[in-house]
């Protein structure tokens, strides 16, 4: 039972992994100045933070069908992610949440009407 | 390379730089306030996609690197809007967006095919200040809606 052993302890390290990208991302929630950098910071818990964790445990749990749940599970997270961050950015941007300060270029401001319209 | 060779090639060179993406944001929030590195900017990418999968995917794809983010897309210009983390100069983003696209189209096209991109800045202004201010009108100054649309409702 040796290469079970490992496996399951690989599966560990990839919850652990997961678990620990999510947390940092929730303290990139904390820090960072504005939400187009905080929708940045939580891209990476949706997708590696919770791709590892399914990885993590298919490994635990492994067997065919379980393999074939896994894939979709990864592809939809990452597919409803990606648009969900993009919908709240528009949104965003639409209703005037302006990039912080250190946001140096910004060239969509030019399709702007004007600066305080609400 | 034939086409599903291509395609494997482009999804192992991208789990390469989401990895590396994921860790540098990581890092980055890490760190200690006045000593992050990020400097974000919104940046106009001129790009070569054309068909609507190929939108849809590009700025899927950018929006899920942590790092950059896809705030919209101008069909009609060519133009997608991207929201970039650690953005040094205005060239060095789009050259990385470009590259992912390239990659991107050599895959999913069986034939590479037109690759140009928009070269002169658009010029993106509001519409006419008559229409109504609405959030429908702000978006098709960006996106405009073909005009076959209206001949659905007579």
């Amino acid at each position: 039972m040796e290469l079970t052993d490992i496996i399951e302890a690989l599966g560990l390290v990839f919850i652990f992994l997961g678990i620990g990208t999510i947390i940092v991302s929730a303290i990139g929630l904390f820090k960072l100045p504005d939400l187009y950098l905080r929708a940045s910071a939580v891209g990476t818990s949706a997708g590696l933070g919770v791709a590892s964790i399914v990885l993590g445990a298919l490994l635990m749990d492994f067997s065919g069908m379980n393999l074939i749940k896994a894939v979709i599970a990864i592809i939809a997270q990452l597919l409803t992610s990606a648009v969900g961050s993009m919908a709240i950015a528009r949104a965003g941007y639409l209703n005037n949440a302006l990039p912080a300060e250190i946001t140096h270029i910004d060239e969509l401001r030019l399709t702007r009407r004007s600066p305080d319209r609400s | 390379m034939s086409w599903p060779f291509r395609i494997i090639g482009f999804l192992l060179w991208y789990a390469k730089e989401f990895l590396l993406a994921n860790l540098s944001v990581t890092a980055d929030v890490l760190r200690p306030r006045r000593r992050m590195k990020m400097r974000p900017a919104i940046v106009a990418v001129p790009a070569a996609s054309r068909t609507d999968s190929e939108w849809t995917l590009i700025s899927s794809l950018i929006t899920l690197t942590p790092g950059t983010l896809t705030i919209t897309l101008s069909r009609e210009h060519g133009i997608l809007y991207v929201h970039g983390m650690f953005v040094d100069s205005r060239e060095q983003l789009v050259a990385e967006i470009q590259e992912m696209e390239d990659r991107l189209l050599h895959a999913m096209r069986r034939e590479p095919g037109d690759l140009s991109r928009p070269t002169e800045r658009p010029v993106v202004r509001p519409l006419d200040e008559a229409a109504p201010p609405s959030a429908t009108s702000e978006r098709t100054e960006t996106a405009p809606h073909p005009p076959t649309e209206a001949g659905e409702n007579p």
